[in-house]
């Protein structure tokens, strides 16, 4: 039911913000890992890909058009009838991908260490704390924006809920 | 014409449908705050709307009566609506090509819910009178 499923597209971004605070936790928590043999690499920091849900980009390309304002601004123009099917029902946010970053490894010096290289450098893992700490607020924050977004329709839905003429 | 066919009634329903619509853009734009090279929808009625209902209107006598109608738009012979979806391609919130602006965002939304409760409150009157006049 396309109704209630437009609290759906909240959910999904709440679910995506949740996965990424995930992968940062696990960044965070292995950010003084070192490699553990002499020619493997430490833990590589990962890095969540969001990506809109793709259905609802389609169907607006669908209607699309390319038109010029006045002012010189580029707009992409979708004419949505109403009445069509709900095929803007797959709307939202999903996570594609989890991927490595290409921060290189940080070399420390340790001849002693068994698992140093032939240079006497052991690699610790290319996690930035300050980085991990601010992604992690920036999640946070998109997930209130998706709660709060949330709270606002089901209020639409709650006053929709009252059309019955009393 | 029957009791739910009045052009208000009709309109003030699509109306609702279009709000709907823009709720769900909007939340969808908030879902996608972090998506690189996602560009903000907004969805515009308003306009479209009234180059709709700058129809012709046929007065006429007839059966000894003055008719004012509004000319029918639409396949089903009554005013349509239509909604545009716009979006700007050039512009950057920030330089990953994201330009969800989260302000305005969270306006239009709560501008989408206080449309929505006033098309409510509309749409109950309506009922609210066929009823007193059902009852009578």
């Amino acid at each position: 039911m396309a109704f209630i499923s437009s609290l759906d597209i909240s959910i999904s971004g709440m679910s995506a913000q949740r996965l990424r605070s995930d992968i940062i936790q696990q960044n965070i928590s292995m950010q003084n890992t070192y490699n553990t043999s002499p020619d493997g690499d430490p833990y590589c920091r990962q890095l969540t890909i969001i990506s809109e849900k793709k259905q609802f980009s389609d169907v607006l390309d669908k209607y699309a058009r390319m038109s010029e304002n006045n002012t010189g601004v580029r707009h992409s123009r979708g004419v949505y009838y109403l009445g069509h099917a709900n095929k803007y029902k797959n709307a939202g946010a999903t996570v594609v991908d989890v991927i490595d970053d290409d921060a290189p490894f940080v070399p420390v010096y340790a001849p002693d260490n068994p698992l140093a290289d032939e240079d006497g450098y052991i690699y610790r893992s290319n996690v930035d704390n300050t980085k991990e700490q601010i992604d992690l607020m920036a999640a946070q924050r998109s997930y209130e924006a998706n709660v709060s977004a949330y709270k606002a329709v089901k209020a639409m839905l709650t006053k929709a809920m009252t059309l019955t003429g009393r | 014409m029957g009791l739910f066919d009045s052009v208000t009634h009709n309109l003030a329903e699509q109306a609702l449908d279009a709000t709907w619509y823009k709720q769900q853009v909007i939340t969808h734009n908030i879902a996608n705050v972090d998506t690189p090279d996602f560009k903000a929808k907004t969805v515009n009625f308003g306009l479209i709307l009234k180059q709709k209902c700058d129809c012709k209107y046929h007065d006429g006598i007839k059966d000894g009566l003055y008719h004012k109608d509004i000319s029918p738009i639409g396949e089903d012979g009554k005013l349509k609506l239509t909604v545009t979806t716009t979006y700007e391609t050039n512009t950057n919130q920030i330089l990953d090509g994201n330009n969800v602006d989260m302000e305005k965002e969270q306006g239009a939304l709560a501008d989408a819910q206080y449309q929505f409760s006033a098309l409510t409150d509309y749409l109950n009157n309506n009922y609210q009178m066929i009823r007193s006049a059902i009852s009578k």
